[in-house]
């Protein structure tokens, strides 16, 4: 909000030095944002927060300026000299939604010749961010600058029966606003209406018809209050936010109607000449109530941590133009000036103190005590576990946006429907992510189109699904990319992540934080059909881990090479992690050995260890595959299996022969189970 | 005489160790010269009874000297020899390292990590809430009425008419006072979402909410609480300052500035020649709140602050665009 200083210094004195100003205001509330010399004047940008109305304007301004630098506050001029037919006579004012409008009050002047305004006005409003555009109009704009009250001119000859109706518009009902779109009004809109037809959007925006054009030459001047929640409602409904609603919407000085009247009157008469009618029409259905908020001394020092003298609060009060009056030791009671809609309360008192006192000699101690619950949540700790786990094993984390495109989730999974924003930026990020490996994926391919050959990424963060109650849910999980495109072999780094090496990865990750996790084949979209597996982490967290697919690839932006994925749900995976119990360490020599089967290709390994393992061998320590080897010198359909076997007792030292009938024991299942013959 | 003899030796066995390459030619050196059977110094041992009594302790220390210099040029030449056999030639020791496969955090979970543990060490506790919030959470209960400009404050993502993708991280607070009676003393990190998009905002930011409700908390805790953070956190004493603004659900309400931790205050251009820095919102909590929460506001008190921890990352790290965070281009992530 622009506001030339040079408007300011009207009312008040400023300190030369427009810095020392800024700084003044923006410590206590009224931020400048930006200085800048327009046209050889200095404009002060602000940032008034919307609880603060009586600063949207230079008035409201110059009487906090007085505050800060101790200055007196020069009143704005607003007599006029006015005619001898009176108001009345000329038109009437009937509210008949009370309300929706506890004040409305109205001035004419009649016999005007609407040219353009004065030149200073019109480079007040352009420095101001306004365009100028007949005088009558632009003196109701410099007094909505200037003292902060929308007011509206009407063309009184254009108003059926030269009189004002305000009420709620009929259903159907229509009216072209300024801006010359038709609006289609109901009950819920508030007007000002003539005999006939609404002439404006009470408190938004004016009539087309009705407003003050070079052909005018009577004037009926609004000076009214409007209920801010309507007015809110109306200017969302139509879509109109207008330098009225701004300020209506946020509460407007019941007490300022007169003034501002009065004021404008007196421009438009100077400027357009005509005779000003005598008295103004003032319709007040209900005034605000406003009784005395008490203030405590002790309160105030302890919200604030710090002394304050009860006398510098008086005189900030007083000096804000809140009426204090002493009410025994430390109590007061306060009336709240018409103008500050904001205060009502005793800690709005306190805060008026406090912002105009300064915080600069406020002491720095720290609160005592700490959180009866405390610390990281077990849930949490699990989480920063798996971050650390998964960066180890060769991945880097990434953090998406929460927001997807809906084609790309339903090809990462089509069984979930997803949770779609109402008001989303695009449709590329018009619903919420249902899969980690959707991003992933198309972070991957952004990748790749960067040069980088070898991708391996991971997240932990929510996903989300609506229900078919309509409700919504959010869901914690893992996921994870790897995606590889024939990268240069590059010495000390490793090389592409394959499946198995994916599969490994997260074995070794879940391992690590005492979780137990088992795979089984099963195809899952979006992955290649028999390159899909089931993953159940902990006591049954499901996941899925696999090679893209065709479509994945292709809605992820891929144009070639080859990408795994792996995506497990954390909900609770944290319960299901067990601290790792220690077991004793044998004193006694392993005995290792070594065994190649030729076996048919047909086999898995899942079968061959369970073959082994269902023979319960005693003192089995290990058994590891070492080699898979597949060659043109070994029969057609075959390959060969090399296991690495080890025995070790906890009690003795086992003997060749024990060890060597064991293993003969391998060999003949493995014999009798898959027709395997010992290499 | 005998020196000579001593030295000639071990010129000889120097220059075919040198000479040696393998494993092998350097352990027939070291068993023609060591050798516990048929060692040149274990001939050289055998010749003391030669020597007059009053010699030969002089001589067998001499001796051993020498075995124990040649059997630790032996140990080194093994080794050398050994590492050549496992490269492909004689091992060039200025080659690039072999590193083991190792990822990276991101830069937002390395700060986020760090605020929590300073807060942590202050006796606070991490709580969490719901991504997708109610209205009555995220506005409503934090004095944020439906129908008042307050709302427009922030642009809030709709999912319906009642519910939101959470503004801020401040809801946890009302689920905290909900479910809990002072005194309470926690932090809440996590992702907020405002519908905006511009050079300086993503409509995804990650924020740290703080609460702390107990008897005779003030303003002036508030302010310490900050400055100490603010100061370990950049690990140099920092000045905040309070600048008066408005939040719906804090009264007073105060912007935080931070002297420049860069410049220190006396102007850069991170801080625009100001010497301060904006780092969040925060106040007493209104008693308005404490109304939706059933908290006697006349018994206790409490502060609230709010900071992005994207900001704080921007300024640990030197980042110059919150737009890198959410990329993931695997350039910007392993920086870290």
């Amino acid at each position: 909000m622009k506001f030339p200083t040079g408007w300011i210094s009207e009312y008040v004195d400023l300190p030369a030095d427009e810095k020392v100003a800024a700084e003044a205001f923006t410590l206590s509330g009224s931020e400048v944002e930006g200085i800048e010399s327009v046209m050889g004047e200095s404009v002060f940008d602000f940032g008034i927060t919307v609880n603060r109305p009586d600063c949207m304007n230079v008035y409201g301004l110059a009487r906090e300026a007085g505050v800060l630098f101790d200055k007196p506050l020069r009143e704005p001029e607003s007599e006029c000299l006015e005619s001898d037919s009176a108001v009345e006579t000329l038109t009437s004012v009937k509210v008949e939604a009370p309300e929706l409008c506890p004040r409305y009050a109205a001035r004419v002047i009649t016999g005007v010749k609407v040219g353009e305004s004065p030149d200073w006005m019109r480079r007040r409003l352009e420095l101001c961010g306004l365009r100028p555009v007949n005088a009558v109009v632009d003196v109701t704009n410099y007094l909505l600058l200037e003292l902060g009250h929308p007011l509206h001119a009407f063309d009184m000859d254009k108003l059926k029966e030269r009189r004002i109706v305000v009420r709620r518009a009929r259903n159907g009902e229509k009216l072209v606003t300024l801006d010359g779109v038709e609006r289609k009004l109901d009950q819920e809109r508030l007007v000002i209406a003539d005999a006939e037809k609404p002439a404006a959007l009470a408190g938004v925006m004016g009539g087309e018809y009705s407003g003050v054009t070079e052909a005018t030459t009577d004037v009926l001047l609004e000076g009214a209050v409007f209920d801010p929640i309507n007015v809110r409602r109306t200017s969302k409904a139509v879509g109109l936010h207008t330098d009225a609603s701004h300020r209506f919407e946020r509460g407007v000085d019941f007490d300022a109607p007169g003034l501002s009247l009065d004021r404008a009157a007196r421009l438009i008469a100077e400027i357009c000449g005509g005779a000003v009618a005598f008295g103004t029409i003032d319709v007040v259905s209900e005034r605000p109530p406003r009784s005395p908020v008490a203030l405590r001394h002790e309160r105030l020092e302890k919200v604030l941590g710090m002394p304050v003298a009860p006398e510098r609060c008086v005189s900030i009060l007083e000096a804000l133009k809140f009426g204090v009056e002493g009410k025994g030791m430390g109590l007061w009671s306060v009336t709240v000036p018409s103008f500050r809609v904001d205060v009502s309360r005793e800690i709005d008192l306190i805060e008026e103190v406090a912002r105009i006192h300064g915080y600069v000699d406020l002491d720095t101690p720290l609160p005592g005590g700490i959180d009866p619950v405390g610390g990281r949540p077990r849930e949490m700790t699990f989480e920063e576990e798996l971050r650390d786990a998964m960066a180890s094993s060769g991945c880097m984390e990434a953090i998406h946006m929460s927001m997807s495109d809906p084609g790309l989730e339903a090809v990462f999974d089509p069984s979930v429907k997803p949770v779609a924003l109402v008001n989303p930026l695009s449709q590329a990020t018009s619903v919420l992510r249902t899969t980690l490996l959707g991003r992933l994926s198309v972070a991957a391919a952004h990748n790749r189109s960067r040069g980088e050959r070898n991708v391996n990424l991971f997240e932990v963060g929510k996903v989300f699904k609506s229900n078919d109650d309509g409700s919504v849910a959010e869901e914690l999980r893992l996921g994870a990319l790897c995606y590889s495109d024939d990268p240069p072999v590059v010495w000390g780094e490793p090389g592409p992540c394959t499946l198995l090496h994916l599969k490994g990865k997260m074995q070794s990750v879940f391992e690590r934080l005492g979780v137990l996790v088992s795979f089984e084949a099963e195809d899952h979209p979006p992955f290649v059909p028999g390159l899909s597996l089931s993953i159940r982490a902990g006591d049954g967290n499901p996941g899925r881990l696999g090679t893209l697919g065709i479509a994945a690839m292709a809605a992820a932006g891929f144009k070639g090479g080859i990408a795994h994925g792996c995506e497990v749900i954390l909900e609770g995976l944290s319960d299901a992690a067990r601290p790792p119990r220690f077991t004793p360490v044998s004193r006694y020599p392993s005995i290792k050995r070594d065994m190649a089967f030729l076996i048919d290709k047909g086999v898995q390994w899942k079968e061959v260890l369970a073959s082994i393992e269902g023979l319960n061998l005693p003192d089995l320590e290990a058994l590891k595959l070492v080699e898979l080897y597949e060659g043109p010198e070994l029969p057609d359909g075959k390959r060969s299996f090399t296991l690495s076997v080890s025995f070790r007792s906890e009690s003795r030292t086992l003997t060749e022969k024990g060890a060597a009938s064991r293993l003969d024991d391998i060999s003949r299942i493995m014999e009798e189970n898959f027709s395997a013959s010992r290499r | 005489m005998k020196t000579e003899r001593f030295d000639a030796i071990r010129r000889d066995f120097d220059g075919e160790i040198k000479a040696a390459s393998t494993e092998g030619e350097v352990l027939e050196i070291k068993g023609r010269y060591v050798g516990k059977k048929r060692g040149i110094l274990r001939d050289m041992m055998s010749a003391i009874k030669e020597l007059p009594p009053e010699e030969r302790r002089a001589y067998g220390q001499a001796v051993n000297a020498l075995k124990r210099e040649m059997e630790a040029v032996v140990a080194d030449a093994l080794v050398r020899a050994k590492s050549a056999k496992t490269a492909p030639r004689a091992l060039d020791v200025t080659l690039p390292g072999i590193r083991p496969e190792y990822g990276s955090l991101h830069p937002i979970t390395r700060v986020r990590r760090e605020i929590e543990s300073i807060f942590l060490s202050m006796g606070y506790a991490i709580e969490t809430g719901p991504e997708i919030e109610d209205c009555y959470h995220n506005f409503e209960a934090l004095n944020t009425p439906a129908d008042h400009p307050s709302r427009d404050i922030q642009d809030t993502f709709y999912i319906s008419d009642k519910v939101v993708l959470r503004t801020q991280t401040s809801p946890v607070q009302v689920r905290t006072m909900e479910s809990r009676k002072p005194p309470i003393k926690i932090i809440a990190p996590g992702r907020v979402f405002r519908r905006d998009d511009d050079v300086s905002h993503s409509p995804m930011f990650f924020q740290v909410e703080g609460l702390v409700v107990d008897e005779g908390i003030s303003m002036a805790h508030l302010k310490g609480t900050l400055r100490n953070f603010y100061s370990r956190l950049f690990g140099r004493e920092t000045e905040v300052r309070f600048r008066p603004s408005y939040f719906p659900f804090t009264e007073p309400s105060a912007e935080t500035d931070l002297a420049c931790v860069l410049c220190g205050g006396s102007g850069c251009s991170v801080c625009k020649g100001t010497g301060w820095l904006e780092v969040g919102g925060c106040g007493m909590i209104d008693p308005a709140v404490f109304g939706f929460v059933d908290i006697d506001p006349e018994r206790y008190t409490g502060f609230a602050f709010g900071l992005g921890i994207d900001r704080m990352a921007m300024l640990r790290y030197g980042i110059d665009h919150i737009r890198h965070f959410f990329e993931n281009d695997v350039r910007f992530l392993r920086q870290f």
